[in-house]
């Protein structure tokens, strides 16, 4: 909300200066966000009458006038098309600088001296677009005399964000009255209203009917009669100009102004066009048709509520008024509602139609519903004042649930407990006191506090500890530590999370996080099919845009971004991880699930340890492997396997105990061009729930060092390319018993040795016992088994 | 040549041979020369057998002890002289040691997990446990329990994203808060880190996706001042000990009373800059005494327990503690952004 300082000051008086005042009001919490000073640049502009206009001898498009500027006459070269004697105008004087940074000077215009310039509202920074020539200015600018001050530019506006507790302060006078809590001297100055009313003539019936009272707890009309439509006073105008508010006539700017004041939406109807002066409070009939304000047609429910008469709605209640009934510049007669809605109701209806309205956004905060007929009387003196009105009858008010408080038991005693202190049962009734609460009785320590009809924001004892604590302030409050009598504690899980990001980072590849919103356009990207599961989106259900529609269902589309975004800032040998969730819809009505996964992508990386151009396929597979043996896991198998995204000779899935957990692959071909890798690149991704379950955090055992040393025997074998090396490594150790510790593939060779459609694999063997060191003859004896075997199972020949 | 003589002499050249002998090379011909198979020496033992009987005893004494004398001898040498090659080649390798390190490397956490296991590490250490949820949450997680009732204003202050009727993304952490009282007995302490989504659009400081650290404490005689204290030692672990704090009134309809507690700004120390938009003073987060209408929908009753919980959003943490002023650098993951860390 937009607060001017000198406005907010005729209803109370401070010493404050604008920066004291946002202190203030920031502590009160009503945060002031910021101050804007309107006649930022503007303080050297003057206000001046032109005496004089001739033509300029050397230009005809020019003018060469004499602008009184009070105590001298300066000589101006102006070149707007509404230049003219007897217009007083803005003047920015040689010296002074515009807004926009230019510097005036003194300069001679073909040979004419001018001393100053006449500004046009947009070179004053008072409009966007270029206007048609200078600024006009009333009478009221006299020459000499300070052109912020008589535009109403003089002014400081404070921009306060008001929470929905505040509600009361959406009014200036509930400013004050907060104000009025905190400050030495200083009372609330409310608005003097004296009102002169002649009888109301039979012929102008007035009447209110509430249907609904849960809805329309109060209503009153008022009628006005005889208004003279035009713009309202100068002040007004201005007042409400720097609080954001445009004027349009003097009906509606009266309306907004007592808004403004008492936070109280005001809606003005042409009487002569309401049937038979008949106000009647309904719920809307189902599919009732009205047409709002703004030339929409509604289409209303039961649920929203109507302003009718007796032939039809003829306003939204407290969201917007009819078409029908407007006031026009043609109205005389005027009806004038000051009421109070329930706050559900005209939430529920605003925002089913999606038409927000200031009336709207006060009413679902609430207004003071003791303060509905003051804020008509209020509006009803301005229009009196102001617009010419003269006021028939006395106010009709339909008040069918009036205001009532129980008033609420305040414990001293837990007032100082919830907030560490140690305040008196008399200290605290004064601080209440100071903001309007009354005191009804103190027994044994528990107040019965009354609360104010404008503060809907304090329903319970917890309401009133807060009002003290703001009153004694936060910052007054003591600071204690309260004792834990718990260890914090990360749970199991946590730990292995911590465990497995320790892990990758060591083995030096770098975390990433990504927004896990993302839009579709990207798994087409990566020719995800229409079938496939990586589409069981989760869609949102109003997504800002489409880049943000889904939720991800796997890590590798941001993955694979990644590694095209640092390709493209020429970063080399890539290698990334991001631990995140992914989300999958499981059908209507049914919560997502959740699942964390682990991924990694690696570009450019790794050695090419097989010949085979695979080097960050291998990284991967090889980190994988390292991370599963240091969290002390059995070592994942990797079989083949294909994916819509991977290289069709490179991509294995990834098995534990036999579950499939995820999958390795490299990126296939065609994905390099389109995400412009320039390299090969190659990626995973697991179910990182797997660790959680499968990790045992508490088992330390080891396997005693062997005493005896180990006997090596190297095994080269020449086998049938697509035959997997894995197959021969489980074959070795399974011949190999107990007495064969470990097994080393260290080498595989195709080429011009061997034939073509063979490959070649060197094996170390390393034969161990525990209690003896092994004889050649031991040795060999199992050696000679497993080569046996090997020849046997399948089309393997020994190398020498 | 008696044999007894030569043993002298050959005892006196060796004594000499040795003597002067200045690299291993030629050490080592003495020692075939003297010592070896077919050495010197062995050329003496050789010819023992042609003195006379009696004087073979004291001659093969004389000579194995000329033999052990020169074994000791060429030892010793022989250490002298390896010692002396070691410092000579230990001279030709000297480096420039100004060239660079080989680094092993090691990858980079994101400054959002540095900056959350620092703040882990701090709420630890004051007795809390980390606490989860998840990140598609129901109306009543994420709104009815936390006070936030449908068409109450307070809806307003975030704007919700949501899959259907039921589900929404969580646009706070706190629906962990009622998932843990309805699931513990107080006393309870807990932190919440997590994600959370609101519907914002991508710019710079705005984010669809951003991440929260909620914190929950409730037991008997919980208080305001007590909120004080944690908060104290959270802003001096993470901003220093010489930032002031402010609390100021605010709302939250989950707390009452609430507050939005500053922190004297980083960069000007409270004179006013741009980062702190010229007051002097950051926002760091909100807090504020459990409401009673939460503690009730979680089964407690508010006359017996108290609490109080916060909330910070962590990205900006981070933002503010290393100077970021575009919140997208964070999910670029821009490796030249992330190696600064
Ligand atoms: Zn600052």
């Amino acid at each position: 909300m937009d607060v001017p300082y000198s406005w907010l000051k005729t209803y109370i008086d401070f010493e404050l200066e604008p920066e004291e005042l946002a202190h203030t009001l920031t502590m009160l919490g009503l945060e002031v966000e910021n101050i804007e000073f309107l006649g930022t640049g503007l303080k050297k502009i003057v206000t001046g009458l032109i005496t004089e206009v001739s033509d300029h001898p050397e230009a005809d498009n020019l003018k060469v006038c004499q602008v009184d500027l009070g105590d001298k006459t300066e000589q101006i070269v102006c070149g707007a098309p509404n230049v003219r004697e007897g217009l007083r105008v803005p003047v920015a004087p040689a010296g002074s600088i515009l807004p926009e940074g230019q510097e005036v000077q003194e300069v001679k215009l073909r040979g004419v001296t001018s001393r100053g310039m006449i500004c046009s509202r947009d070179e004053l920074g008072l409009q966007e677009e270029r206007a048609d020539g200078i600024m006009e200015l009333g009478s009221g600018a006299e020459p000499g005399g300070s052109f912020i001050d008589y535009a109403g530019l003089n002014e400081y506006v404070f921009k306060i964000d008001i929470t929905p507790n505040y509600a009361r302060c959406l009014g200036l006078l509930g400013i004050a009255r907060e104000l009025q809590a905190v400050l030495e001297e200083g009372q609330v100055k409310y608005p003097e209203i004296e009102l002169t009313a002649q009888e109301r003539s039979s012929y102008d019936p007035l009447k209110v009917k509430i249907e609904d009272p849960e809805l329309c707890p109060r209503y009153t009309a008022r009628l006005l009669k005889n208004v003279e439509i035009g713009p309202s006073p100068d002040w007004m105008q201005k007042r409400l100009r720097s609080a954001g508010v445009r004027p349009i006539n003097n009906i509606v700017d009266i309306t907004n102004y007592v808004l403004l004041e008492y936070n109280q939406p005001l809606h003005a109807f042409d009487y002569d066009k309401i049937s038979s002066g008949e106000i009647i409070v309904r719920r809307a009939e189902e599919r009732e048709k009205l047409i709002t304000l703004d030339d929409e047609t509604r289409e209303l429910t039961t649920d929203d509520l109507v302003i009718a008469d007796p032939e039809g709605s003829i306003a939204l209640a407290g969201v917007m008024g009819g078409a029908d009934s407007e006031v026009t510049a043609d109205t005389t007669n005027i009806l004038l509602e000051s009421a109070a809605f329930d706050q559900v109701s005209i939430r529920r209806t605003s925002r089913r139609l999606g038409l927000s309205s200031e009336a709207a956004y006060r009413f679902e905060r609430g207004v003071d519903i003791e303060a509905v007929d003051e804020a008509s009387r209020r509006a009803s003196q301005l229009m009196q004042e102001y617009a010419g009105a003269e006021i028939h009858g006395e106010l009709v008010d339909e008040y069918p649930l009036p205001y009532e408080q129980d008033g609420i038991d305040l414990d001293a005693g837990r007032v100082n407990q919830l907030l560490g202190l140690d305040l008196s049962e008399s200290r605290i009734s004064g601080i209440l006191k100071k903001l309007d609460f009354e005191i009804e009785e103190v027994v044994s320590d528990v107040l019965k506090v009354k609360v104010p009809s404008y503060r809907n924001d304090v329903q319970q004892e917890a309401d009133l500890v807060e009002e003290v604590a703001r009153m004694y302030g936060y910052n007054n409050i003591p600071v204690t530590a309260s004792p834990s009598r718990q260890q914090g504690k990360k749970t199991e899980a946590q730990k292995i999370r911590e465990q497995v990001l320790d892990l990758m980072l060591g083995m030096g590849l770098d975390e990433i996080i990504n927004i896990s919103l993302m839009g579709k356009e990207i798994y087409d990207k990566l020719d995800i099919p229409a079938d496939s599961e990586y589409r069981d989106w989760v869609q949102i259900s109003n997504p800002l845009n489409e880049s943000f529609s889904i939720m991800r269902t796997t890590l590798i589309p941001n993955m694979v971004q990644t590694l095209s975004d640092n390709t493209r800032h020429q970063q080399k040998e890539l290698r990334f991880f991001e631990r995140g969730r992914v989300f999958r819809d499981r059908g209507p009505e049914k919560r997502p699930r959740e699942e964390r996964r682990l991924c990694g992508g690696s570009m450019d990386y790794g050695r090419d340890l097989w010949g085979n151009d695979a080097a960050d396929f291998y990284y991967l597979k090889g980190v994988l492997e390292t991370l599963f043996s240091r969290l002390k896991l059995k070592t994942p198998e990797f079989k083949e396997s294909s994916r819509p995204f991977l290289h069709p000779g490179r991509a294995a899935d990834i098995y534990y105990k036999g579950t499939k957990i995820g999958f390795i692959g490299e990126l296939k071909a065609e994905l390099i061009d389109e995400f412009d890798l320039r390299e090969r690149a190659a990626v995973f991704e697991i179910s990182a729930e797997i660790f959680i379950e499968e990790v045992q955090p508490h088992s330390f055992e080891f396997d005693t060092l062997p005493k005896f040393p180990p006997v090596s025997r190297d095994l080269a074998l020449v086998v049938p390319r697509e035959l997997s090396a894995s197959v021969i490594l489980d074959d070795i150790d399974n011949i190999g018993g107990e007495l064969l510790r470990q097994v080393n593939l260290f080498d595989v060779y195709t080429g011009e040795q061997i034939a073509r459609e063979d490959k070649s694999l060197a094996f170390e063997l390393l034969f161990q016992a525990e209690d003896r060191t092994l004889t050649d003859r031991e040795v060999n004896e199992i050696f000679n088994k497993i080569v046996d075997y090997l020849k046997k199972e399948y089309d393997v020949e020994v190398r020498k | 040549m008696k044999l007894k003589e030569k043993l002298k002499k050959l005892k006196k050249e060796i004594q000499q041979a040795f003597a002067g002998v200045e690299d291993l090379e030629e050490l080592e011909k003495l020692r075939v020369k003297y010592l070896g198979q077919k050495g010197e020496v062995q050329e003496i033992f050789g010819q023992i057998g042609e003195v006379e009987p009696e004087m073979r005893p004291e001659i093969g004494k004389k000579t194995n002890e000329l033999q052990e004398q020169a074994a000791k001898l060429h030892q010793k040498e022989k250490k002298r002289l390896e010692k002396k090659e070691k410092k000579q080649k230990m001279k030709k390798e000297k480096i420039d040691v100004t060239l660079p390190g080989t680094k092993p490397e090691m990858g980079y956490a994101h400054p959002l997990t540095r900056g959350m296991e620092e703040i882990k590490e701090v709420f630890l250490g004051l007795g809390f446990s980390i606490a989860e949820g998840p990140e598609i949450e129901t109306e009543y997680y994420n709104f009815e329990a936390l006070n936030i009732p449908e068409n109450h204003p307070a809806r307003d202050l975030q704007d919700t994203l949501y899959i259907d009727d039921k589900h929404l993304l969580r646009t706070h952490t706190s629906p962990v808060q009622v998932r843990t009282m309805e699931n513990q007995r107080p006393p309870i302490r807990i932190l919440a880190p997590g994600r959370v989504y609101r519907s914002d659009e991508l710019d710079a400081s705005h984010s669809p996706v951003f991440h929260q650290i909620e914190g929950l404490v409730v037991a008997e005689d919980i208080s305001f001042s007590d909120l004080k204290g944690t908060i104290r030692s959270f802003v001096s672990e993470i901003y220093g000990e010489e930032r002031d704090i402010r609390f100021r009134p605010s709302y939250f309809p989950f707390t009452e009373p609430s507050a939005e507690v500053d922190v004297s700004c980083i960069v000007c120390e409270g004179e006013g800059c741009s980062l702190c938009s010229r007051s002097g003073w950051l926002e760091v987060m909100g807090a504020g005494m459990v409401h009673p209408n939460v503690l009730e929908m979680s089964g407690y009753n508010p006359e017996v327990f108290s609490g109080f919980a916060f909330g910070m959003g962590w990205d900006r943490i981070a933002m503010l503690k290393y100077g970021i002023h575009d919140i997208r650098v964070l999910f670029e993951n821009d490796r030249r952004f992330l190696h600064q860390f």
